[in-house]
């Protein structure tokens, strides 16, 4: 076993204190946070684990990926894959319309959508065997079938620990995988980072920023402490780590510790305004619209403005067994305007394509929007419709990929792919490839063990260019 | 796909295809019969066969006569459905599954040639591997697998073309189809085999570098510690393993730090100042044993280790009425206190009636809220097993069958729910392969009768079972809790093809636990007098393992134990929501009563079933941000009541201060290392902010890893 990057690694935990030491004692004659928070000379993310490199990078378009995560499941042939002409138990409720692009039609739930539909690539032929929120949640998030011998981390967390030991990008104060407003998916406590350290667990935001009083909790200093004594506190834990060590002729292995994270975070004003959302303009906030989701959605634009490297964005409810016309249409029964699931969707991801687009970060930021599986294509006696894995649709935009496309496609009822099934290895995969990842690189877990970022995925063509 | 030459023995002595022992087999090694095709419950392309061939009568309808008999051909065998699929003749999703001149071909003509019936033929008795058990000294390194199968008639037949091979760790060994294993790296792993209901477990094991030649006696002496033997019991498994992978244990654990474990493993607390000075003074030969004894005998254990079998039991549901938690956690606190025997508590909660307002056991029967979701609790929590699946279908790799499932669900179909439990004069639950009432049976064993109280005859069995799963869960759950990894995880899984990490010590656990009349305590002392309990941390050449006890794993401590800790040393009280005169968290009748303190350091939240107890709360960025700004910490330590400007108010000096702060944070005194820098520290600053220094100190002890962790 190799371990010479231990030394190094131990004095980048030293020289990191430093730089707050020295912040706080010569940048600030000022000791109280009234009057600017702490700063800290920028420092380099997270130490490197022993002999890990962050891969061969292609030279690839986009840097960062806000993933819009539609939990519970969301229907297919309500949302991007409408089957106008099945009967009626499997077209549902609603109709469909023509999209900016000829010949592709989605639901009419998704107007603003339809009208932009030249950034978006759907795939209709995404296929999982995996029925269970769970298990199904674990497979499209990592891109590898569940197993009780290891946990996989999800994609998210993958870009942002391969990002952080890229030498070559900005140092970064936020945390690499930023949840909106948490990582609680698929309906159990999936942790997100797998087998990488828990640093790479993707950070809750918290809140609701749709909600006036939106704020990310404990971001702000408590009111008795000063910045030199917390950089104080800092030092003397450590110190007292340190000893304990030396006592119990421990290793050094505190290489991960959240407290340097925690520190950075809060030494940087400029990372901590990434969260303040009512810094955007009124009509700004209101292009994405008023629910959850959309300003989930403008949130995450604003941090991937700043450097983060994945955010997802974790819309629930979608897991809709009853009442699909009131779920996902009208938001409540008897709505004058429809505020459901889809019609949110639509305004969210409206405004963050037009958003992305109007500053020049569209081309450089993959957009995903997909959840574990699809719903089944009859209707139940409820109203609704239950889980469906065989077969759903996944849509993509920005990133350079070629607009105006469907890949695959499902069979006339909505209920197997009829045409180049994709699996949710190939969609990991090509979401690495886009991200500038060689699927095939090879992380290492904690015991040595090396994972390629996808086993078994092979990139869609027509999507990777 | 290259079968190895079945023919001769595949055809047993007579060359009749026996469909349950010879085309089940070839649609389970094609995959046919997975959940990912034609075994899905809504089967596929119309095409639906029982999930592994679970249900071969089932199967033979589909085959034989579903979509009018197109499958099977009789005047042209090659014509069948059930061949041009499989082979690629006609468009299959599914992809070709195997070629024309195959063994998996030629068995499935041959069903059909001789006309697709399905008669009577021997049962499969079992299946043996050989070798049942792999080694080799370096990678890479092949081996190759054979599988033998013995049936109700005597015949032995080889049957590894038609055997199903797994590896639970690919990256240290693979396996191919024909039963050909690939070692790749270090460490050791496990291949399932399976051959229609039957199922093989065969470890694989590559010694770590350094070679068996590194061994235990090395480890012992470094220690020079005389009193560090072999261990006891529990140790020769563990030891015997890692002298065959070839991992150097680390050496007993820092006195001090053993007294801060156990006492926190034992009773949820830290130990006091004076039981530190009283333990570090003892004689050192015999101060652990008794200090185990102590603790046991102390009533914080029988509140702590009411609080994990509650936690156990799953104590979470939002039940309105206090009365029912507190009916609940008053007996089991009696309960521990007794030392009774957890295979009597299990039995009386499962049969008890009353009102659950002052009858503990009874409560059982509200923490679910109907039958099926009672039965699917009782597997979990009870025999460690998912029946879940079962739900919807026959599972033969897991044993569990729908009777089993929905059987066990009729057992608890006549409890009347609510505040008084009772005993209803009738009720059912449908089983939905039937349509009709489910028979209540207790899973993997018998049909009870339905004319007295089933749950009678579940509790009584639990006693009997032959797979002693009642005591075998408890023990991996305790061992679990005591060590910081259950011998198989998750907890709830235990099955044959997930096997422990030391099977052997999984079974010894059990017996001695079952010998022991299911008592607590005596399983205790056999776990903390171990030397796996008494080993100090990794060290740089066992660090890499987290499975075989090779050093002790340290874990965060649990939220409950960490605010305890966090109360303890800061001498501020936390207050629980409706329960005014309880202090400790570890004592709350409810684990999942509303405390923002816990839901802050990482309590499982009351709406998600996490397996709790250990190690769950890592440290996440927004607790450490609230470590660091919010007011748990902030508070307590500025706090004018608490210990710390108590000690100052009382004019205690800055080093007095120092040293009991660390006894009662860290177990121990501070070293002379320790005191020179705070000393030098203390002289850096103005009188005045030497207050504030004290605080920063405390907090940097609250943070640090030696407090917030048991290690």
């Amino acid at each position: 076993m190799k371990s010479p990057a231990k030394q190094s690694c131990r004095h980048d935990v030293f020289h990191r204190r430093n730089f707050l030491r020295l912040g706080a004692l010569s940048a600030f004659g000022v000791s109280m946070w009234t009057k600017q928070h702490l700063t800290a000379a920028p420092t380099r993310i997270g130490p490197r684990r022993d002999g890990e490199e962050p891969g061969p990078q292609v030279n690839a378009a986009a840097k960062k990926c806000i993933l819009v995560w539609l939990d519970g499941g969301p229907s297919h042939i309500d949302t991007f894959d409408p089957k106008p002409n099945a009967p009626i138990e499997v077209r549902g409720p609603f109709a469909s319309i023509a999209t900016s692009e000829t010949g592709i039609t989605v639901t009419e739930l998704l107007p603003q959508f339809a009208k932009r539909m030249q950034h978006w690539a759907i795939i209709r032929s995404m296929t999982s065997p995996l029925g269970e929120h769970n298990l199904g949640t674990n497979y499209l998030m990592t891109g590898y079938r569940p197993t009780p011998a290891i946990e996989y981390p999800c994609v998210g967390s993958v870009v942002s620990h391969l990002r952080g030991l890229d030498a070559s990008q900005p140092a970064r104060d936020l945390p690499g995988h930023i949840a909106i407003p948490r990582f609680r998916v698929g309906g159990s406590n999936f942790s997100g980072n797998g087998f990488l350290p828990s640093r790479e667990q993707p950070f809750d935001v918290g809140g609701d920023p749709a909600k006036p009083d939106f704020r990310v909790r404990d971001l702000d200093p408590h009111p008795r402490v000063s910045v030199d004594r917390l950089n104080r506190r800092k030092e003397f834990m450590d110190r007292i780590d340190d000893f304990s060590r030396q006592l119990d002729r421990r290793p050094d292995s505190a290489l991960d510790s959240p407290y340097d994270d925690a520190y950075r975070l809060l030494s940087s004003s400029d990372a901590r305004s990434a969260f303040d959302l009512a810094a955007e303009p009124e009509s700004v906030r209101q292009r994405y619209g008023s629910k959850t989701i959309g300003q989930s959605c403008l949130l995450a634009r604003r941090l991937i403005q700043r450097g983060v490297p994945f955010v997802t964005v974790n819309s629930r409810g979608w897991d809709t067994h009853d009442n699909a016309y009131t779920r996902l249409k009208e938001g409540y029964t008897g709505a004058q305007v429809p505020v459901g699931l889809v019609p949110s969707l639509d305004m969210a991801l409206s405004g963050l394509v037009d958003d992305l687009a109007d500053s020049g970060l569209l081309d450089e930021t993959l957009i995903i929007v997909m959840g574990e599986f699809g719903r089944t294509p009859k209707l139940n006696t409820s109203g609704g419709r239950d889980h469906w894995p065989r077969v759903f649709s996944v849509a993509l935009a920005g990133a350079g990929i070629a607009g105006g496309q469907i890949i695959g496609a499902s069979d006339r009822t909505g209920e197997s792919p009829a045409d180049s099934p994709v699996t949710p290895g190939d969609l990991a995969s090509t979401v690495y490839t886009l991200l500038g990842f060689d699927p095939q690189h090879e992380l290492i877990t904690s015991d040595g063990r090396p994972i390629r970022l996808s086993r078994d995925g092979k990139p869609i063509e027509s999507i990777i260019g | 796909m290259t079968a190895e030459s079945p023919s001769s023995n595949s055809s047993r002595e007579h060359s009749t295809v026996i469909f349950d022992l010879d085309v089940i087999p070839v649609l389970t090694k094609a995959g046919c019969n997975a959940a990912s095709c034609h075994g899905a419950a809504a089967g596929r392309g119309g095409f639906r066969l029982s999930l592994f061939g679970g249900d071969p009568a089932f199967d033979f309808d589909s085959i034989t006569r579903q979509l009018r008999g197109r499958r099977v051909n009789l005047s042209n065998p090659e014509q069948s459905l059930l061949l041009r699929k499989p082979l690629g003749e006609m468009d299959h999703e599914g992809g070709v599954r195997f070629e024309a001149d195959s063994a998996d071909a030629e068995v499935l003509t041959r069903w059909i040639t001789h006309g697709a019936s399905r008669i009577a033929g021997p049962q499969l008795e079992h299946i043996e591997i050989v070798p049942n058990s792999i080694e080799s000294e370096t990678v890479p390194a092949d081996a190759k697998l054979q599988v033998q199968a013995t049936f109700s008639d005597g015949t032995q037949r080889d049957v590894t073309s038609w055997s199903v091979f797994q590896s639970d760790d690919v990256a240290t060994a693979s396996v191919e189809e024909n039963g050909t294993v690939f070692m790749k790296r270090r460490g050791r792993c496990h291949l399932v085999v399976s051959y229609l209901s039957k199922l093989a477990v065969i470890p694989v094991s590559v010694p770590f570098e350094g070679g068996p030649a590194a061994n235990l006696e090395t480890a012992n002496l470094e220690t020079g510690d005389t009193s560090w033997g072999e261990g006891n019991w529990v140790d020769r498994p563990i030891n015997a393993t890692l002298k065959q992978l070839g991992i150097v244990p680390s050496p007993r654990a820092r006195s001090t730090a053993l007294l801060r474990r156990v006492s926190i493993g034992l009773t949820g607390k830290l130990p006091t100042p004076e039981s530190v000075a009283a333990f570090v003074a003892a004689k050192p030969e015999l101060r652990y044993e008794h200090l185990v004894d102590e603790l046991m005998d102390s009533p914080q254990f029988n509140t702590y280790w009411a609080f994990h079998l509650s936690r156990l039991l799953r104590v979470r549901a939002p039940i309105k009425e206090p009365q029912v938690t507190r009916a609940l956690h008053q007996w089991l606190e009696s309960q521990v206190a007794d030392d009774a025997s957890w295979s009597q508590m299990v039995r009386e909660m499962v049969a008890a009636n009353g009102d659950t307002h002052t009858n503990g056991p009874a409560v059982l029967h509200r923490l679910t809220g109907d039958a099926r979701s009672e039965a699917e609790y009782v597997s979990e929590v009870f025999m460690g097993v998912r029946l879940r699946c079962a739900n919807c279908h026959n599972h033969p790799l897991d044993t569990w069958t729908q009777d089993d499932y929905h059987g066990l669900a009729a057992v608890f179909a006549r409890v009347r729910r609510g505040r008084n439990i009772s005993t209803l004069p009738s009720g059912e639950v449908s089983h939905p392969a039937t349509g009709a009432a489910a028979i209540p049976k207790i899973p993997g064993n018998r049909y009870l009768s339905a004319d007295d109280d089933p749950r009678t005859d579940l509790a009584d069995w639990f006693h009997e079972d032959p797979d002693q799963m009642l005591a075998k869960a408890f023990v991996n759950r305790v061992w679990r809790l005591m060590m910081g990894r259950g011998l198989v995880e998750p907890v709830d899984d235990l099955r044959a093809s997930n096997p422990a990490t030391h099977p052997a010590l999984l079974q010894a656990l059990t017996l001695f636990f079952i010998e022991n009349d299911y008592r607590l305590r005596p399983l205790l002392r056999a776990m903390v007098m171990s030397n796996a309990y008494q080993r100090g941390g990794a060290n740089d050449s066992n660090r890499f393992d987290v499975r075989f006890n090779s050093h002790f794993l340290e874990t965060t401590l649990d939220p409950a134990v960490l605010l305890d800790a966090t109360t303890y040393v800061t001498g501020v009280r936390e207050t629980f929501e409706g329960e005014p005169d309880i202090e400790h968290a570890v004592a709350l009748p409810n684990p999942s009563a509303p405390s923002p303190a816990l839901d802050l350091l990482g309590r499982c939240p009351v709406d998600e079933n996490c397996e709790e107890g250990i190690g769950g709360a890592s440290l996440e960025l927004p607790r450490v941000l609230h470590l660091i700004n919010g007011d748990l910490l902030n508070e307590r330590i500025a706090a004018p009541t608490g210990h710390l400007h108590q000690m100052i108010r009382d004019e205690t000096s800055p080093s007095e201060i120092i040293k009991q702060m660390y006894l009662l944070a860290c177990s121990r005194y501070p070293s002379e290392a320790e005191r020179a820098y705070w000393e030098e520290q203390l002289g850096q600053v103005d009188e005045q902010d030497i207050v504030p220094l004290l605080e920063d100190f405390v907090w940097g002890l609250l943070n640090s890893r030696e407090f917030r962790t048991n290690h």
